[in-house]
């Protein structure tokens, strides 16, 4: 009885994960000079219905997005890169882009929001796009 | 006593064997076993330069590395013992298979007790995943060269 307790008392912990807010976050870093191309990004990635959290930074001609693809359709992540990243090189054939499901990715530019020095930001995102392309 | 009785009493006598005990056991035991290993991923992700693609390598090193240790330390088969599959399944199981026989092999000397006996155990594991990752690279490349499927 005592175990039965302890373990529906550990129920909600195991619980809790299902029920943080499934709304979409989208955050861009802009510091480019090319306008309009803010609300286009974020266009683009809020049709993606699989993607929960978007990030794209964007510096100079340099355009890294980086997105979290909903935990059900990982194995799908891929695929849902091929297109997102099809698509941003069809509207921007001037950009470098790069479209990424990686945590790391994701977890760096979540960093780089924060960032005022312009030049910092393009290093740390032409390292990041080395980092993507590592394959050992 | 003919074999059949012997067998009756035999049926009897021995206690039931926990199927869903055993199995929930397993799949907790297991289930913590590859939360280590994504938290050590996510380490590798967060404080190095790793990606989620090239995290696996030094994820799976560290997890035999523990297991290693674990089973060094006699502490990795109280956990085989409770958890059965739970512990074996995972890649700290085979790292389990192969410390323990060089361990067992020990007082025959290194060649020929540790050398000989060190994959008594895991040499099944690496022989049929390579095999069986060569089959599986065969069909692929059949399939590519036909045009059904991609790289």
């Amino acid at each position: 009885m005592k175990k039965m307790a302890l373990t529906f008392f550990f129920v909600p912990f195991f619980l809790v994960g299902c029920s943080s807010a499934n709304e979409q976050t989208i955050r861009i870093y802009n510091e480019s000079e090319v306008g309009g191309v803010r609300a286009d990004v974020e266009g683009v990635i809020a049709e993606t219905d699989e993607v929960y959290n978007g990030i794209a930074v964007f510096v100079e001609d340099e355009l890294l997005v980086s997105l979290q693809v909903k935990p059900w359709l990982a194995f799908k992540k891929q695929k849902i890169e091929e297109r997102v990243q099809k698509q941003f090189d069809e509207q921007y054939p001037d950009l470098n882009v790069l479209v990424s499901t990686d945590f790391k990715l994701y977890w760096e530019s979540e960093k780089l929001l924060e960032e005022k020095d312009q030049q910092k930001v393009v290093d740390e995102v032409q390292k990041l796009k080395e980092l993507a392309k590592e394959e050992t | 006593m003919d074999a059949e009785q012997y067998q009756s009493i035999e049926q009897q006598i021995t206690p039931p064997t926990p199927y869903l005990k055993n199995v929930l056991k397993a799949f907790l035991i297991g289930g913590i076993i590859c939360t280590i290993g994504h938290a050590i991923t996510y380490f590798y992700i967060i404080f190095f330069d790793f990606t989620e693609k090239t995290s696996g390598n030094p994820t799976v090193a560290t997890m035999v590395l523990i297991a290693a240790i674990l089973t060094g330390l006699g502490l990795y088969r109280k956990l085989g013992q409770f958890a059965g599959a739970g512990s074996a399944v995972p890649v700290t199981g085979f790292s389990n298979a192969v410390v323990s026989a060089a361990i067992e092999g020990r007082t025959e000397g290194l060649v020929l007790g540790v050398g000989s006996n060190i994959f008594k155990l895991a040499g099944s594991v690496i022989l049929f995943g390579v095999f069986s990752a060569f089959f599986v690279a065969l069909i692929k490349l059949i399939l590519v060269s036909l045009g059904v499927v991609e790289w």
